[in-house]
């Protein structure tokens, strides 16, 4: 299905590498977070801070916090697809949230949320975005406003009861 | 020989085949555990010279990797079936550090229950003390071959009240246990 603006963003595909696989023999917990990352960065394109957007603005982006929930294990070799929705943003930051899944039956594997902070570098602080990436940032916010709460959105960590 | 056995994967931890620590029952628990320093690797930074938020997450986990081996589980403990895995993480990034600058870690262990931990991890730089990120975890132990979660044997599950008593009256983290949200003024 092509991304369209409703639609939940294809943000990264690609296979579990033998340097990401630990001791148990599947997709150690930290190279979750890289795959995840990767998919940040190719949102960061979308939205205009790839390289050159990034040299134009003399902006970046700043994870400032990261959620992981850890659903399924996964072995080395295995296809795997992340998809990204944006959960809310405002004038400098944009709150998104992530899935991991196998590319062969679409079993999802963990979820991720991320707070995203625009930085201006030459300080480096806190900044607006751009006014073309605030554009694209405010587009998608509203795209995806029509999508439903994911499901592992807005955990804390706690043992129950 | 410990460190001799070439693992059959291509991630490792720095205590990997190293064993466990042996457990002494009288010695003092520190509140909060201090069990890894070491010093920003160059394949973790990114173009800026500085960590990459990922590797934070990997840092954390040669964290936890080193309070497995306090509390008894290595690779023989894995060999046998059961292991820790990671069901949650939420990671807190406040300021960059750089290549080759030293940082050392502390871990908290904030509740458990006879098959979870949640532990929570402090990153600070090595000289200057300042607070660079914190990681929070749920950990289940789990029966591998079976694939469900399973209560930890009697003795860890003693080291690990033993641990829970000793930082029972530690101050409960700033970042711990909290959602991720947009936090609007109200006008």
């Amino acid at each position: 299905m092509p991304d369209d603006g409703a639609a939940l963003l294809t943000t990264w595909r690609g296979t579990v590498l033998p340097q990401w696989v630990d001791y148990n023999g599947h997709l150690n917990d930290a190279y979750y977070m890289v795959v995840f990352s990767e998919a940040t960065n190719a949102l960061m394109g979308m939205i205009g801070l790839d390289d050159a957007g990034r040299k134009a603005t003399g902006h970046t982006i700043y994870t400032l916090e990261a959620h992981i929930n850890y659903l399924q294990e996964v072995r080395q070799d295995v296809a795997i697809v992340v998809r990204t929705q944006i959960l809310g943003s405002d004038a400098k930051r944009l709150q998104i949230y992530q899935t991991l899944h196998r590319a062969d039956d679409d079993t999802l594997l963990a979820a991720n949320e991320q707070m995203l902070l625009n930085i201006d570098v030459s300080g480096p602080r806190a900044a607006p975005f751009a006014p073309t990436v605030s554009a694209r940032v405010q587009m998608l916010t509203l795209a995806h406003k029509r999508l439903p709460r994911p499901k592992y959105a807005g955990r804390a960590i706690a043992l129950p009861g | 020989m410990h460190g001799m056995n070439k693992p059959g994967h291509a991630l490792t931890t720095p205590l990997e085949g190293t064993g466990h620590r042996p457990w002494d029952p009288q010695a003092p628990i520190a509140a909060p555990l201090c069990l890894l320093q070491t010093t920003v690797a160059p394949q973790w930074v990114d173009y800026n010279g500085h960590m990459s938020e990922s590797c934070y997450l990997l840092v954390f986990g040669d964290n936890s990797d080193a309070f497995f081996r306090f509390i008894g589980i290595d690779e023989a403990y894995r060999a046998a079936g059961h292991s820790l895995y990671t069901v949650q993480t939420q990671l807190h990034n406040l300021r960059e550090v750089s290549e080759g600058e030293p940082i050392r870690l502390t871990l908290q262990l904030l509740d458990c229950d006879d098959k979870r931990l949640h532990i929570f991890h402090t990153m600070f730089h090595g000289r200057s003390g300042d607070l660079l990120a914190t990681g929070e975890q749920m950990l289940v132990h789990v029966d591998m071959r079976a694939g469900r979660s399973i209560a930890m044997p009697p003795e860890l599950q003693a080291r690990v009240q033993a641990i829970r008593a000793a930082h029972a009256a530690l101050p409960k983290p700033a970042q711990a246990g909290q959602p991720i949200g947009i936090r609007r003024r109200t006008p």
